[in-house]
């Protein structure tokens, strides 16, 4: 299965050209500024789908409070305009501002609480949207609404209906563009990142707080002008206006078009909305029918129109083109072929650097992990950390990366000290992690997943991000390159570089991980298990990249049940019993032994005495 | 500043926030019951609470059922829109790989509000008072006149919050249920079938509701409305014991009850919802786990594993 390019196919392009066309057309058609009114009412609706599409979709994070935000918007710019005389030239970015301040504000709870418990804290913010109009009555008006606000007007003109409603889509076309345009930045992809594994974000370097802040602070722009505009539009506000039949419309609406993908939310979001509007907003049935609606499109359209689309395109075209429909097979074994490049050169001249635990003490209730770990990964080579299960490897990983405190100890990476630093500073200070379960996006390419080991170093700016200025295109184009690099340095073909990273076989996606890891140009690298789950060639294969990387002055410590692999190509082996650190090796020595270690490695050691010597070949 | 509240306002506040917290704490049980047992948030039982309330007036009222026959069948009725609302909205989804949860989320919230129409649309937009289930005169309770409902309510709260603890603790069934709350594949490897299990706490859950909705009727009346800020009274009960915790929803359905009975003595009526959001959002930003909650589970943040 490969993933469809960037850019939309011509005939996709086409279609979309054509809607936004028809879009522009409806006042040749619809000339009552009654009949406009309700598609500018639907062009707010969608605007607001389109921010939810934003921060759920693409960014995980869900956010539904967007009645409020809408309320936020619209009453902002209609209070200064209904008091100062203000025009919308003069609201819009005051209102934009509110609108950003209390979306970070209604996504605070999502820094403690995850997906749908999120949501509801969002759905009681629209509740008690009326009663916060009412407590601000002086202001707002209350319940007896907002009036006074000044119409859409260039001097002392006021525009046409059929130029406001034309208002109304330019404020959606350019947040649908911006909104396209950056999730297909860098900054885009590691969002979904933060979607699909917020764990693996921090690891790659991407603060969680900030990340998140940045969503609400953008995904509230589409509703603070949608609110604004609506406000001059109509010139009046009432507290029902934002009401929570919204959410519903937002949420079915994108549910129905393609949760993620750009154009489900506009369509969707139009048909909730035309049906919607034939019934009446107010009656009863209007609720049934939005509460039956949701629960089946929820039900039955899985994915949305546009992958069902999409997959009846796939299926006509091959019925046409009379050929058997063509799997792209990715070949589940990598061997480094000769020709790969034996150098990775990523991210400037790095610092050689070693890795020392000093003293580490963890406990979990009374379960004692870990007892008075010392471990010295010295610059420049690779330590194999063994040990049987549960003796508290990855949970010396996870105290080295950040992501548990121990309870005493120092963690020193070269001459920093970073015991209990965050998880997003040790990646920024140059240490890379891989995970058991390897935590990929699998909806992104193999080379996009390794492209997010640097991305999440980069300070990305999303607005450069929303804007793609040509600069900073080259840097993205340079970026794609440089992680294609890496990709053919592990042995990927083009075949794996732009294959959907779900569809590869395990081991591929271990390999991918690791890719991820080089390509943040860390000059520490931690690997939990890199080769559980790969066969003997993959294994030789793992064991040449690695070797590679520390001969070019990478630091590595590997976490391994793999004994062969770690004899093979470690510098020295550590084994770890209970929580203790209990023997020391070099596996060219192994005659030097302490006991508890050949007693661990067992029969290991008698194959290997076998091969030629300990030392692997390809140093 | 408070001077003028009198100490009869108090406690009548402390009274009504009494028995109206009784009757949360059972709502917030029964929505703790099927997040216990299957993680999903169901919507659907505001609704139950509701249609229990409605029914029990359309039924004795307008039927002439006896007061124990009408709320035999409303209890029947609430285990069965309960159940239903598992097989309809929650069940297409278990054997979906991913986010169960959220998906559930959206239907169990269509379900609910295409329920709330219905009763709008049967049952008009009116009001009713019901006619009360015992004699109205105050009973002095410490010198405290004291409504007979409010009793009524604190007691059946009390009785059903004891009944469930000890239903959970002591029967087979709640051991069932324990066994597949602590972990469902291991509950499965002992041949308890997880999905009756979840079809059961839904069941349960539903009577709960509806239940919840017969000792609410005197008080509030019979409206199609009645069930609209439950699930939210709910959920706040739940953020501040903690998700998934029978012993944090009795302390934070009781916590609920008395903000919104204290809330208009000291400010105003209008006040009620946005203080309980505030409650919410300071509890959920400090602790998330609410107070007996265990980290990790149900929602909240901290990472148990990486």
């Amino acid at each position: 299965m490969r993933r469809q390019n960037d850019v939309a196919p011509p005939a996709r392009r086409l279609v979309g050209f054509a809607v936004m066309l028809g879009a522009v057309c409806v006042p040749l058609f619809f000339s009552k500024s009654f009949d406009l009114a309700r598609f500018e009412l639907a062009i707010v609706v969608i605007l607001a789908a389109v921010g939810f599409n934003f921060a759920f979709g693409i960014s995980g994070q869900l956010a539904i409070g967007q009645p409020v935000l809408l309320a936020v918007g619209g009453y902002t710019a209609g209070i200064l305009s209904a008091t100062r005389g203000w025009g919308f030239e003069k609201t819009i970015v005051p209102a934009i501002l509110a609108t950003m301040a209390v979306s970070v504000l209604l996504g605070l709870p999502s820094l403690r609480i995850r997906g749908w418990y999120f949501a509801i804290t969002s759905f009681f913010a629209i509740n008690i949207q009326p009663d916060v109009l009412e407590l601000l009555e002086k202001h707002t008006g209350g319940s007896r609404g907002l009036v006074g606000i000044e119409s859409l007007k260039v001097g002392d003109t006021v525009l046409e209906p059929w130029v406001v409603y034309e208002i109304f889509l330019a404020a959606l076309i350019l947040c649908f563009l911006g909104a396209t345009t950056l999730s297909r930045s860098g900054w885009g992809l590691s969002m979904r990142l933060l979607r699909d594994q917020p764990v693996a974000s921090a690891a790659t370097g991407l603060n969680p707080v900030w990340a998140k802040a940045r969503v609400y602070l953008l995904t509230a722009i589409p509703c603070a002008v949608a609110g604004s505009v609506y406000a001059h539009s109509v010139r009046y506000l009432a507290p029902t206006v934002f009401n929570f039949n919204l959410v519903l419309v937002i949420l079915g609406g994108t549910f129905l078009g393609g949760l993620g993908t750009m154009w489900g939310p506009i369509i969707g979001v139009s048909v909730f909305q035309a049906i919607s509007l034939w019934i009446g907003p107010f009656s009863p049935y209007n609720q049934l029918f939005l509460g039956v609606a949701v629960l089946v499109t929820a039900v039955l359209f899985k994915g949305g129109i546009i992958e069902g689309a999409g997959r009846v395109a796939d299926r006509v075209r091959s019925l046409r083109s009379d050929a058997p429909e063509v799997e792209v097979e990715v070949e589940d074994t990598v061997d480094v072929p000769s020709d790969a490049p034996q150098v990775v050169d990523v991210g400037p001249s790095m610092a050689q650097v070693g890795l020392r635990v000093a003293g580490i003490e963890k406990h979990f209730g009374g379960n004692k992990v870990l007892v008075g770990i010392d471990l010295d990964v010295p610059a420049g080579t690779m330590v194999g950390f063994v040990g049987p299960n549960g003796s508290g490897k990855t949970t010396l990983l996870n105290i080295i990366s950040g992501f548990v405190e121990s309870d005493s100890g120092t963690v020193r990476l070269g001459d920093v000290d970073i015991t209990g630093t965050p998880t997003h500073k040790v990646a920024a200070l140059g240490l890379a992690r891989t995970f058991q379960v390897p935590r990929l996006v699998d909806d992104l390419t193999v080379g996009e997943n390794v492209e997010l080991g640097e991305i999440g170093l980069d300070r990305q700016r999303a607005l450069a991000g929303l804007f793609r200025p040509p600069g900073f295109r080259r840097k993205d184009r340079e970026r794609a390159e440089r992680a294609r690099h890496v990709c053919r340095f592990l042995g990927f073909s083009e075949e794996v570089i732009s294959t959907e990273a779900g569809s590869l076989p395990l081991g591929l996606k271990r390999l991918t991980e690791i890719g991820r890891a080089i390509a943040a140009g860390a000059p520490m690298i931690c690997l939990d298990e890199p080769a559980a789950g790969l066969d003997d060639a993959e294994r030789a294969a793992l064991g040449v990249v690695l070797q590679r990387l520390v001969a070019q002055g990478r630091t590595i410590l590997v976490i391994e049940h793999n004994l062969r692999f770690v004899l093979e190509s470690c510098d020295s082996v550590v084994l770890l019993a209970d929580g203790r650190i209990v023997g020391e090796g070099d596996p060219a020595e192994q005659a030097t032994w302490p006991s508890v270690l050949t007693d661990y490695f067992g029969t290991y050691l008698l194959d290997l005495d076998d091969a030629p010597t300990g030392a692997p070949a390809a140093r | 500043m408070f001077n003028d509240i009198s100490m009869d306002l108090v406690q009548l506040a402390f009274v009504t926030g009494l028995g109206f917290g009784a009757i949360y704490v059972v709502i917030a049980m029964s929505y703790t019951l099927v997040l216990a047992a299957s993680g999903v948030f169901n919507f659907a039982l505001a609704s139950v609470v509701m249609g229990g309330a409605v029914a029990t007036f359309v039924l004795r009222e307008r039927v002439g059922l006896p007061l124990l026959v009408a709320l035999l069948v409303v209890l029947a009725g609430g285990a069965l829109i309960g159940g239903l609302s598992d097989v309809v909205a929650v069940r297409p989804f278990l054997k979906r790989t991913g986010s169960l949860t959220e998906e559930a989320l959206v239907t169990t919230l269509g379900l609910g509000l295409a329920f709330a129409a219905t009763a709008e649309l049967l049952f008009g937009s009116n009001t009713f008072r019901s006619t009360p289930y015992t004699s109205d005169t105050p009973i002095d309770i410490a010198s405290v006149p004291v409504r007979p409902v409010f009793i009524m309510m604190i007691v059946a709260g009390a009785a059903i919050t004891f009944a469930l603890d000890r239903v959970m603790a002591k029967t087979q069934i709640g051991s069932i249920l324990r066994a597949t709350i602590a972990d469902r594949e291991g509950a499965s490897l002992f041949g308890i079938n997880p999905d009756r299990v979840i079809l059961f706490a839904f069941i349960l859950a539903g009577a709960l509701g509806a239940l919840a909705g017969f000792l609410l009727l005197p008080l509030t009346s019979a409206s199609a409305y009645v069930g609209n800020d439950l699930s939210l009274v709910a959920f706040v009960a739940m953020a501040l014991g903690g998700f998934g915790s029978f012993r944090g929803v009795i302390v934070g359905g009781l916590a609920v009850g008395m903000v919104s009975a204290f809330t208009p003595v000291f400010l105003s009526s209008v006040w009620g919802r946005p203080v309980l959001f505030l409650f919410m959002l300071v509890m959920l930003v400090l602790r998330p786990r609410g107070l007996f909650g265990s980290a990790g589970q149900f929602g909240s943040g901290d990472l148990r594993e990486v």
